[in-house]
């Protein structure tokens, strides 16, 4: 399990708004946890919950552009941004 | 990257847009998006009109552009906090991860 450089709250200690968070999540997701990219947003539920419906609303959906097109951009934008995740 | 072969995910997954086994239309739609994630303060009206006159439509130009701008702000956030990829898929070293072993 990596350990952040920056904190954030693992589902185990999730309390208050962030455990409601994070249930909708995983409920909806269909997953017994919450992706550590997900986490990062563990300071803020209520910006985390946007995060996540932002998300589905433009990314995990058919748009203008087919949901295939999206995830090659989101490949190549990661792999342009050196980013391991 | 759902529903995509291998060789589109491993090249486009180290920014290689030409070894990527995908349309020119496509080729063209991810040059605006690297420009956009490397100097998006350079885009210009060029650029943009070689994806229209690529086929693409007005609104799938300005949707791949949020998506770009998305994924910049999930890929800032994740390297802030450092972390790693959770093994959904392994990525290949980049290219200069290679060349410095």
């Amino acid at each position: 399990m990596t350990k952040p450089r920056i904190h954030w709250v693992n589902e185990d200690e999730a309390a208050g708004d962030l455990r409601v968070v994070y249930e909708e999540y995983m409920r909806h997701a269909g997953r017994d946890f919450v992706p550590q990219i997900l986490k990062c947003f563990s300071a803020r539920p209520d910006f985390l919950r946007q995060v996540t419906e932002f998300s589905a609303t433009l990314h995990f959906s058919d748009g203008h552009l087919p949901r295939r097109v999206k995830e090659m951009i989101a490949t190549y934008v990661s792999g342009l941004n050196r980013c391991p995740y | 990257m759902q529903g995509e072969t291998d060789a589109v995910v491993e090249a486009l997954a180290i920014g290689n847009r030409d070894q990527a086994p995908i349309t020119g239309a496509e080729r063209t739609l991810l040059q605006l998006v690297e420009t956009v994630t490397r100097h998006a303060y350079r885009t210009a009206e060029a650029d943009v009109q070689a994806v229209r006159d690529a086929g693409w439509t007005e609104e799938q130009i300005a949707e791949a552009v949020y998506v770009t701008a998305l994924f910049a702000f999930f890929n800032r956030v994740a390297d802030a906090f450092g972390i790693v990829n959770e093994g959904y898929r392994q990525i290949p070293p980049f290219p200069e991860e290679t060349a410095s072993r």
